[in-house]
């Protein structure tokens, strides 16, 4: 067998993410504009809903909501991409020999480009909404490329599961809106109080989203303990993510072909 | 062993593959798979596909697969393509490979050709560079540059097919792996594809091919593998696998007609061709013989269909019959209440009809209209009763009664009756609490019956069980328990309490039809239960329920309730404001009975969807903001096996509170109507004398219950308000 030196497949995994975000917004720009009116109107909704109440506890609950619900949207979107994954392309898996966790990340990645979109456009709202550009706008890649591999990490685990039950759709729907209120999205943390707080901020995603907006709006940097701990976690389940999927595939590949 | 690994391209070694195979539908559940732990069963069972292979194949050799469908010819290409992992045994490849069987696989036919071109190389494996690099050869062997940026979807079928071929073959595998690849594409590039292969075998490629089409394995491969059933059961020269393979189709053939021809005669076959008319021969004759047998099944069958249209028509019939059955209930109560709305328009008292149910009458009154007579009357009754009998799957005696007031005396005075045996005398004691519903004092009392009160207990707010069994005295005859402030007493206890030391037990559920405890329905634990329609009692316009589990009750009910509407002109003089319904008597009348069965109705909708109702929703809601300021209010806490459907919300503020409960209710009558518990009970010690009553001790829970008990009609659409409104108390009286 040639050994190839380093990741071979950047190829394969940049064609399958084009793939992907070209066949699902059909690669058009009303395509593009459908995926932006959910989380617009969801803004709107929520803005109207708690300005009154929340916004006496967060100063500019505007932009601090709707960076929430961008971010969240993405975890919510891609997991459920990468959860489908291995079953959508149960016929490439079939057919072709190439690592299967490729097929998960170009998943996610498709997701990630139209949310990078989505995030271009809903810049200027946050401009209206009373966010200046600061110094600490500088750590918003580090905090973009950890959650990224988070949802890369959570969506291995659930794909390989996806791919022997065929009920994981549906669970991981209850999981995702039960996780919609266990993340401060659209409340801030403070009006949660004593051990609900604490439990609430072993998130990791809570984590990130109060990092992106202590950056994107307070201009503060990343609490550095607790980031520290998510890099850790996260580099832990990607690495656990893509062992437990290599380790899983001779049993979906029977499961996905038989 | 370095020369091995060079001169061999693929070595199999005693290679198997197992799938494990759901034996039903629906199997990868996690659900199901957490039952099958629980249960420690498998829904599996297992599958050899393939077993006990092994062969080897020299680089630039090329191998042929045949056998039948369903022999593990894919199956072994998959394990050979590393696709799928042997369960036993082994594959041994050196070099690049990668299988292709449905070519179109990684195709998208909303891309262009050149877009699936640069998607199908990545997938084999190819990088950037070297796909730019081969791209010129591709197309040349595809011949597809003029549709370059049209399309996939576009393409015929022909030139669709060889956009993959062209990939596959220009894409420097070492080991291809074909799965019946030429099926399709025209002739000349079928010839252009087996080209091509004797190409790549001359460079030092090694090839793999499976095909049903002898021609072609023929013309490519020297050696072939012939698989049975998963099993190897020829390697070597292409022709005797051929032929093998060929004599096995021969004796499946001939197996059905066995005894007719002697198997054991058949040729020794060497050339494929008399092979093959020798097959078309037995064929032909083997179709002879099934075409004569399956005239005779025909006429068989065609017999058979004429006796299945008459068992058809009889399981039709019966099933018009089963489902008039089913709707029985239904539709009578639905064609009694047409029956009832107007028959109380035609009769005089018609009083407390709404006007929605005049209108609807009016609009049928074009419809000819029954007699109304006794006759029908009592047959509206009877069914009436039949239908609350199957909702609350209550078998015993049950009458409908003219409202919850009714229902109780009916209840009570059943038991004191004459003609019962072991019934109650004047002067035998009651056990009950001090709180209590409208009509029971002046049931006790009629019939001469002693109270004997005991206290709540602090946590249910319903009779305290211990209590009530130290009360038990000489001369205790009953229990009358009623069902208080939204919650309710182990019932159950209570019931085998009774049972044990001979006590009639009567249960008083006349705020929350359609509770159960345990899982069975409030009323339906006492010797006597009632049922009413709750808060509604006060109104005039109600009904009730007297149900009993002793069957005698039958005939005493039916005595009573005939003999009450007798009663009024005797005890006129007797009269105080409890007597309203005395004077007319228990009978309900035809409007009472429809409206409880329109809650019958409601009830037997809501057992079938199960439908958690809103009002529970709100009352939750409610309980939960009170249960914030543990200081200031109680809610009562019914029994973990029952499920309460109070249709009012009952709670205590308690005296640290810093307001008054004259505040609260200032505050939520502002918004809803409802107020104090006092609406709907009394305080039953006040209507006697003291010598006439026991009270067992200073009944504190009870006098709390009284005094602070507060009850707000529970009504979904006032959740909020109501909810509001409390917020907006306890928000304003906080600083103090």
């Amino acid at each position: 067998m040639n050994k190839q030196t380093g990741f071979p497949y950047w190829y394969l995994l940049g064609e399958m993410t084009r793939v992907e975000f070209k066949l699902r917004d059909q690669g058009t720009l009303f395509g593009f504009l459908w995926t932006l009116l959910q989380p617009t109107l969801m803004f709107v909704v929520l803005y109207m809903l708690f300005i009154k109440w929340l916004g006496h506890f967060v100063s500019q609950y505007g932009a601090y909501l709707l960076i929430g619900l961008v971010l969240w949207n993405f975890f919510q979107k891609a997991t459920s991409m990468g959860l489908s994954s291995l079953k959508r392309r149960t016929s490439l898996i079939r057919n072709y020999r190439f690592p299967r966790e490729i097929v998960v990340f170009s998943a996610v990645l498709s997701v990630f480009v139209s949310s990078l979109l989505e995030m271009l456009i809903l810049l200027p709202f946050l401009f209206l909404l009373g966010v200046r550009p600061n110094l600490a706008w500088l750590w918003i890649p580090l905090i973009v490329v950890i959650l990224l591999a988070f949802v890369i990490s959570v969506a291995l685990f659930l794909a390989v599961f996806a791919a022997e039950f065929h009920d994981m759709e549906r669970i991981w729907e209850v999981v995702t809106t039960a996780l919609f209120y266990l993340t401060p999205i659209f409340y801030p943390l403070t009006i949660v109080g004593g051990w609900k707080r604490r439990l609430l901020s072993l998130n990791p995603l809570t984590i990130i989203i109060m990092n992106a907006r202590a950056c994107l709006i307070d201009g503060l940097t990343p609490r550095p303990y607790a980031s520290l701990a998510v890099i850790f976690l996260t580099a832990i389940a990607f690495a656990g993510g893509v062992a437990f999927l290599r380790r899983c595939e001779h049993r979906f590949a029977d499961t996905l072909i038989a | 062993m370095t020369k091995d690994s060079e001169e061999f391209a693929i070595r199999v070694h005693n290679l198997g593959k197992r799938f494990l195979i759901g034996t039903k539908k629906g199997k990868d559940s996690v659900l199901n798979t957490v039952g099958s732990w629980i249960t420690g069963r498998s829904p599996r069972r297992e599958l050899w596909a393939l077993r006990d292979v092994s062969f080897d194949v020299r680089k630039g050799e090329i191998l042929g697969i045949i056998g039948a469908n369903g022999a593990g010819k894919s199956t072994l290409l998959l394990l050979l393509a590393q696709i799928l992992f042997p369960t036993e045994g082994g594959v041994h490849l050196s070099g690049r490979t990668n299988p292709f069987f449905q070519l179109s696989a990684g195709l998208q036919a909303e891309l262009t050709v050149l877009e699936n071109f640069s998607f199908c190389a990545a997938l084999l494996g190819l990088s950037k560079s070297e796909f730019n690099r081969r791209l010129p050869e591709i197309l040349a062997f595809s011949e597809l540059e003029p549709y370059l940026y049209a399309r996939y979807g576009e393409l015929s079928t022909g030139l669709a097919a060889r956009l993959p071929f062209s990939l596959a073959i220009q894409s420097e595998q070492d080991i291809l792996l074909v799965d019946e690849m030429l099926s399709v594409g025209d002739q000349a590039f079928q010839a252009k594809c087996i080209g091509a292969f004797k190409d790549l075998l001359n460079k030092g490629k090694t090839l793999i091919v499976v095909s049903h089409s002898m021609s072609l394995i023929k013309s490519l491969c020297a050696t072939t593998l012939y698989l049975r059933n998963g099993r190897p059961a020829f390697l070597g020269n292409t022709d005797e696998a051929i032929a093998e393979l060929l004599q096995d189709l021969d004796v499946n053939v001939r197996a059905p007609d066995a005894a007719g021809a002697p198997s054991g005669s058949a040729p020794f076959i060497r050339d494929a061709q008399t092979a093959f008319i020798h097959i078309i021969q037995s064929t032909v004759s083997a179709l002879e013989e099934q075409g004569k047998r399956i005239d005779v099944v025909n006429d068989d069958l065609r017999a058979q269909k004429s006796e299945f249209a008459v068992i058809r028509d009889i399981l039709k019939e019966q099933r018009a019959k089963n489902l008039a059955e089913t709707n029985k209930i239904s539709s009578a109560i639905e064609s009694l209440q047409a029956t009832a709305n107007r028959f109380t328009v035609k009769s005089r008292d018609m009083g407390q009809f709404s006007r929605t149910d005049r209108e609807k009458t009016s609009c049928e009154s074009a419809n000819p209209q029954p007699a109304s007579t006794l006759e029908d009357f009592n047959l509206f009754y009877a069914e009436a009763r039949r239908s609350w009998k199957s909702v609350l799957g209550h078998s015993g005696p049950l009458a409908i009664t003219k409202s919850s007031t009714s229902s109780i005396r009916l209840a009570i005075s059943s038991l004191a009756s004459p003609n019962l045996k072991k019934g109650m005398r004047a002067g035998d004691e009651v056990i009950t609490t001090a709180i209590n519903f409208d009509g029971v004092s002046q049931a006790l009392k009629s019939s001469g019956l002693v109270p004997a009160f005991v206290d709540l207990d602090p946590i249910t707010f319903n009779m305290d069980v211990r209590q009530m069994e130290k009360a038990i005295g000489e001369k205790t005859r009953a229990v009358v328990l009623p069902h208080l402030a939204g919650s309710c007493a182990p019932v159950d206890h209570i019931a085998e309490i009774c049972k044990k030391r001979g006590l009639w037990f009567v249960e008083l559920n006349d705020a929350g039809l359609g509770g159960t405890y345990d899982g069975r329905f409030f009323g339906a634990f006492g010797d006597i239960g009632t049922n009413g329609p709750g808060m509604d009692s006060t109104t005039a316009a109600s009904w009730g329920l007297t149900m009993s589990n002793q069957n005698p009750m039958e005939s005493i009910f039916a005595e009573i309730v005939r003999s009450s509407s007798h009663l009024s002109e005797r005890n006129d003089e007797r009269s105080n404001h409890y007597d309203l319904e005395r004077e007319e008597g228990l009978m309900p009348d035809w409007s009472r009975i429809e409206l409880s069965l329109r809650s019958c109705r409601t009830l037997s909708r809501s057992i079938a969807d199960l439908d958690p109702s809103n009002e529970a929703a709100a009352n939750e809601e409610l309980a939960r903001f009170l249960s914030g300021y543990p200081d200031w209010f109680l809610v009562p806490q019914p029994p973990k096996a029952a499920i309460t459907k109070p249709d009012y919300f009952a709670f205590l503020v308690k005296d640290s509170a810093p307001f008054s409960i004259e505040d609260l209710q200032r505050a939520l009558l502002f918004t809803t109507p409802g107020g104090c518990l006092r609406i709907v009970l009394r305080w039953l010690p006040s209507a006697f004398n003291d010598d006439d009553c026991r009270a067992f001790n200073d009944l504190k829970h009870s006098h709390l219950l009284m005094r602070r008990g507060i009850g707000i009609q529970a009504r979904s659409d006032l959740g909020d308000r109501r909810l509001d409104s409390l917020e907006k108390l306890v928000g304003l009286l906080k600083p103090k």
